[in-house]
């Protein structure tokens, strides 16, 4: 098993993940914080779930360790607009829900994807995040 | 527009030690709205702009001292942050698709050497999206390579053209 350094909008942070196979997991009530949420039982026996506001992620057998409450990153990563990536021994997340969109100071641009000038492979903007990033534009002309 | 073999040699001659990417069918200049080139995008680590989008003169020193000195500090200079500009990309106008619909057909007519068909598309779409410089300066790079690809461009053939197209292409 592998274990990551939980990095969250570039900041360090305490938690660790842990990787199975394809599974990241994450502790459910300290990561379900970090990222402005809540990790908790829904009322009336329902299952356990991860709140954000008016949203409720309730969490299904797979998604939830019963025996330490650690959670999957899967499970609650598109529905709280998390983006994620791994570099070296770190886990970079990043919190789409408070980043406003624009070409403005502040604001986070449109994503792109283009091929590398040499191999045409398909670079992503976002695989940059984590990273100071400078993009430069020009033409031959 | 060119393509990879267009763009390498620039890169080959500045002795580049960054990676390269090509956005042959202007993809960022439609989803920025974006009518220019050179341009430069300045994120931070969590992917926010430290600098509006916009124009950046790469050969500027005062240019590339603050760059460095974001780049090492990650203090944002005070002359970015008081650059206007910003807000959401506007989705393009009915005028700007068709142009673009022309541009990317031109694409694949000059990928079938079909170079005359490449520059007549070139020039409805520069009719249609007359301050697109995008569109502009890659028909003029094609109608007239020697302007550009043989020493320094030539700015003196620009001007000129841009009185041409005045009294021409764009008259009628």
């Amino acid at each position: 098993m592998e274990k990551f350094a939980v990095h969250i909008d570039g900041r360090a942070t305490d938690i660790v993940a842990e990787q199975q196979g394809e599974i990241v997991w994450l502790p459910a009530s300290s990561f379900a914080r970090a990222v402005g949420a809540e990790f908790k039982k829904m009322p009336e026996g329902g299952p356990w779930a991860v709140c954000r506001g008016d949203l409720c992620i309730a969490l299904e057998a797979g998604d939830l360790r019963a025996e330490d409450s650690w959670l999957t990153l899967e499970a609650v990563a598109e529905p709280l607009q998390l983006s994620f990536l791994i570099e070296g021994q770190a886990l970079l997340v990043t919190n789409g829900e408070k980043a406003e969109r624009g070409l403005g100071v502040g604001q986070v641009p449109p994503a792109f994807e283009l091929p590398d000038l040499y191999t045409g492979e398909l670079v992503s903007s976002a695989s940059f995040v984590g990273r100071k990033t400078f993009f430069y534009m020009w033409a031959s002309w | 527009m060119q393509g990879a073999a267009a763009a390498r040699p620039w890169v080959e001659k500045a002795g580049a030690t960054y990676r390269g990417l090509l956005d042959q069918q202007n993809q960022i200049g439609k989803a920025y709205n974006l009518k220019y080139v050179p341009i430069g995008i300045a994120l931070d680590e969590q992917g926010r702009l430290v600098r509006p989008v916009g124009s950046v003169n790469i050969d500027d020193d005062a240019f590339r001292a603050e760059l460095v000195a974001w780049a090492t500090s990650g203090a944002i200079p005070a002359s970015w942050q008081n650059m206007s500009g910003g807000g959401r990309p506007q989705p393009l106008t009915l005028a700007e698709r068709e142009a673009d619909a022309r541009f990317q057909l031109a694409i694949v007519l000059l990928e079938r050497d079909a170079k005359a068909e490449a520059i007549a598309e070139l020039k409805k779409a520069v009719r249609l999206d007359p301050q697109n410089w995008l569109i502009r300066k890659q028909l003029w790079a094609l109608e007239a390579p020697q302007a550009f690809y043989s020493g320094a461009v030539d700015y003196d053939w620009q001007k000129a053209q841009m009185e041409r197209e005045a009294a021409g292409l764009l008259a009628d």
